[in-house]
């Protein structure tokens, strides 16, 4: 027969055992949440990691047919569309303006002309090549004044980077054509008068900041824009900024707004 | 030793102060069904302590039949608050809800009767909420994260008290035993009644 003493503590010990055994129970639960939160965590990087170097691949490989299908256009067809005009002008310059057909050819002259103004549009829009030769910071004054030229009021560019400053071609490429939408989208959407855009640089990072009078976004304008719309703008921006691992801001004040991009280019 | 007067006090008291921060939580968080359940289930115990202490000092009557009840009523809801987590098939369901009423029925009629100590309804309710605790503590990502630990409180506190109800009839036989481990599983008690408190507060504080 067990006595009460001994029966009192076997139920203590049973009871201690019984807290300790639902303490590990509890701890061990616990470690195999996180376990499952850290690799589900993991699985969801090693996505994104695949959806952006299918992303990378893509743009590359749009980027490369772009400057294919601009090389093709400007040094072939191009080139085909200026013998045609040269033709045209001696033919005309040797003939008689009483000439019965002078002023078909001269149309023509005129059709061939614009074709070659028209390729050469369609070919810098196509391939930034003036991206290539003269670097980013002219590429984009270019860019932004052709851009804004009869549209706004004032365009101010000022560019403190050194000319020998080295950005990877492909970097300089998607800084130019994300700088690109978004002055597209601002006159578009913000209907400014006055834009400023201002490119700086420190140790290996780029900064690009466009002030502007127009219709502002906020950093959770943009957030919610770029989550909810089906352009192809912004995703464009968003992809590639992902790409080059970039940064941008957007900040709203009363009269006007403050884009920020900051993008390391080495 | 503490005496009769403390213990009910401790009881009466935290039981109050769990019913009070249930109805808050439950208030609070939307009529949650885990809110509702949990806010029943410490409403019945603290109401079976009460007229149990009611009956025996003021009518002297016995107060196994509202232990039976009791005992029933937790069970019932235990197992709809697990049900809440599971996705059985009908026939699963009513056969864990009908559980109690068995047990109930058996303890009442073959095994013992309404007046006598429901030790059988006692060991099964807490056996089975323990085993279901311990199911939904290990797979844990059916519960919310918020909740994790409210469950975890749950199951120990069931699991000692499986311990402590297979020893209840040699305990409530020997004044010794009753002096040095009934104070553990009015600790137990007085915890759990404390915890929802606690929960309440650092749920809505959050």
């Amino acid at each position: 027969m067990v006595s009460n003493q001994e029966l009192a503590y076997v139920i203590l010990i049973g009871m201690l055992f019984a807290f300790f055994l639902c303490y590990t129970i509890i701890v061990l639960s616990k470690r195999n949440r996180q376990v499952q939160e850290i690799s589900l965590r993991l699985v969801q990087e090693v996505e994104v990691r695949k959806d952006l170097e299918k992303l990378s691949i893509i743009v590359f490989t749009q980027d490369e047919e772009r400057n294919r299908i601009a090389r093709v256009l400007h040094d072939e067809i191009g080139a085909i569309l200026s013998l045609a005009h040269r033709n045209l002008s001696n033919v005309l310059d040797k003939t008689d303006s009483q000439f019965v057909h002078y002023t078909p050819i001269e149309l023509s002259r005129q059709y061939v002309a614009n074709s070659i103004e028209q390729l050469r549009t369609v070919s810098k829009g196509l391939s930034p090549q003036y991206l290539l030769k003269f670097g980013l910071a002219k590429a984009l004054k270019k860019m932004a004044y052709q851009k804004t030229e009869i549209l706004i009021d004032n365009l101010e560019f000022t560019s403190s980077i050194s000319e020998d400053l080295e950005i990877q071609d492909d970097i300089a490429t998607h800084v130019f054509y994300i700088v690109s939408e978004l002055l597209t989208n601002l006159i578009k959407h913000g209907f400014p008068s006055k834009i400023a855009m201002n490119m700086d640089s420190r140790e290996d990072r780029l900064y690009l900041k466009i002030a502007h009078n127009g219709i502002a976004l906020s950093q959770h304008d943009y957030n919610i824009l770029l989550a909810d719309s089906d352009g192809l703008g912004l995703k464009n921006i968003g992809y590639r900024l992902s790409l080059i691992q970039g940064d941008i801001s957007f900040t709203k004040f009363d009269s006007y707004g403050i884009i920020k991009l900051d993008v390391k280019f080495k | 030793m503490m005496n009769f007067e403390v213990y009910i006090s401790l009881l009466m008291g935290t039981g109050l102060i769990s019913v009070w921060a249930c109805f808050l939580l439950f208030k609070k968080t939307g009529y949650l069904k885990q809110n509702g359940l949990l806010f029943f289930w410490f409403v019945s115990r603290f109401l079976s302590d009460l007229i149990c202490f009611s009956i025996d000092r003021g009518l002297g009557l016995t107060v196994y039949p509202v232990f039976h009840i009791s005992i029933f009523i937790e069970f019932e809801l235990m197992i709809f608050f697990y049900l809440l987590y599971i996705n059985g098939r009908w026939f699963y369901k009513i056969l864990l809800l009908s559980i109690p009423l068995i047990v109930l029925i058996f303890d009442c009629f073959f095994i013992a009767s309404i007046f006598q100590d429901p030790v059988l309804a006692a060991v099964i309710y807490y056996l089975m909420i323990s085993i279901f605790f311990i199911h939904l503590i290990l797979n844990n990502d059916l519960i919310e994260k918020s909740y994790l630990n409210l469950l975890s409180a749950f199951m120990t506190y069931h699991v000692l008290l499986f311990f402590y109800s297979i020893f209840i009839n040699q305990i409530s036989s020997s004044d010794f035993l009753m002096a040095t481990v009934y104070p553990l599983s009015l600790i137990c008690i007085v915890g759990i009644n404390l915890y929802i408190f606690y929960f309440q507060w650092s749920l809505t504080k959050n």
